[in-house]
């Protein structure tokens, strides 16, 4: 009997395409990935500049100026000067930014009768703090925040609290400061 | 990579212990909304993410799965992303059930804490613990990718672990340790960064871009891995 060789080798045909992708192929990494991955980048990198430019103004209806600023407005208004030292990583800071300085009532009281000065720690982000504002946080002896001091045009403290422990208890220490502020330590 | 999330859903539904599980997890969370209110948020049901991720890839290796899966002429890594959309659809799957069970627990069982308990309070809550879970579930997709069974947990516990004990060291240390865990697991509040506050948006920005470096570690991983096919 005759039989018809069918071996692939020998056969004229040409071989199907194989039914799965070459290993290569697919162990293959789509550049969408890596696109993702620059615009990821991209987003992280304007959002921390845009924190840091931020950083310094605030939350809230306060407004804030530089220390230095707040020392020659100070001088020229005669009005006190009311220092927030506050620090990024701080949840009571938060607290105080959007319940306290972000209340219309507070914030109009703080920019009637006071000079408000921010001073934001970055020890904890930057490893240090620029000379001045240590000098200005051993001055009033920060050692925790939110730390709020009044202090004279002069720079003499009127009074200083500690943390933040709601609307009633802030209105209280300022307009305690505000009505003596010659209680000079 | 729709039929590979679509795959694990059924995988992880189709689980009677793991239904079961995550029952359990959604019931504790209603009695602790119908206790304390929505105040406080999610908590107990973000635990179902570590259910619905952990051993997402160890294990279809280990069984056989993804050999024959892969097979058909699909890349490794649209398996990977699958698995990883698969686990976020699970998961909001189970969170909108949470939702419901909450809100209907609540005006059966506690009709005083309606008003607290409104659905759109519930739904910002669920949206919020989705992009909670999200993030680790990248974590552990990542470690799933080369790391045995649901070890790919102990790679995440590990990971917590070295990032936080030495915060308590001082120093510049401690700073190191910050830093590194600002940036390997940030701690983002999401109703401030969805508001658009500074810090927070920072720390959107810091998890967004670490979330895609572990899916991109991920694929990497995944897509260089020697498969084992039995012994020959």
């Amino acid at each position: 009997m005759e039989t018809t060789e069918t071996s692939p080798v020998s056969s004229p045909e040409p071989a199907p395409p194989p039914a799965t992708l070459p290993p290569r192929s697919q162990s293959k990494i789509s550049p969408i990935l890596l696109w993702l991955l620059l615009a990821a980048a991209l987003f992280r990198v304007v959002t921390a500049v845009t924190s840091r430019g931020n950083a310094g103004s605030g939350t809230g209806l306060v407004h804030w100026m530089s220390a230095t600023d707040a020392a020659q407005a100070a001088r020229a208004s005669g009005k006190p000067i009311l220092y927030d030292f506050t620090a990024e990583w701080c949840g009571p800071c938060k607290a105080l930014d959007t319940d306290g300085w972000a209340d219309g009532t507070v914030a109009a009281y703080v920019n009637e009768s006071f000079v408000p000065s921010r001073v934001m720690d970055r020890v904890r982000e930057e490893g240090k703090n620029p000379p001045w504002m240590d000098e200005l946080q051993q001055k009033y002896r920060v050692n925790a925040f939110p730390t709020l001091v009044v202090a004279a045009p002069d720079g003499r403290e009127i009074a200083t609290t500690q943390g933040y422990a709601g609307k009633q208890r802030l209105m209280a220490f300022l307009s305690g400061a505000r009505g003596n502020p010659s209680a000079a330590p | 990579m729709i039929e590979m999330a679509r795959r694990l859903i059924r995988q992880k539904f189709g689980s009677r212990g793991l239904v079961v599980a995550l029952a359990v997890l959604a019931l504790m969370e209603t009695f602790g909304v119908a206790h304390r209110g929505v105040g406080d948020g999610f908590t107990i049901a973000t635990w179902g993410i570590f259910i619905l991720a952990a051993g997402s890839v160890s294990r279809d290796v280990a069984s056989g799965a993804l050999q024959m899966i892969l097979a058909r002429p699909i890349r490794r890594t649209q398996y990977l992303f699958g698995r990883y959309f698969g686990i976020l659809a699970a998961f909001a799957i189970f969170l909108f059930a949470t939702s419901l069970l909450a809100f209907a627990g609540v005006r059966l069982a506690m009709p005083s804490l309606a008003a607290d308990v409104s659905p759109g309070r519930l739904a910002a809550l669920a949206g919020t613990t989705f992009l909670s879970g999200a993030f680790p579930a990248a974590i552990l997709l990542f470690f799933s990718t080369f790391l045995p069974g649901i070890a790919d947990l102990l790679g995440l516990l590990m990971l917590n672990l070295v990032l936080h004990l030495p915060a308590s060291a001082g120093s510049a240390f401690a700073r190191i340790s910050e830093t590194a865990r600002e940036n390997l697991l940030p701690d983002v509040d999401w109703s401030e960064a969805l508001g658009g506050s500074g810090p927070a948006l920072a720390a959107a920005g810091r998890w967004v871009f670490a979330l895609t470096v572990y899916l991109a570690l991920a694929a990497v991983v995944f897509s260089r891995r020697e498969l084992p096919y039995g012994n020959d």
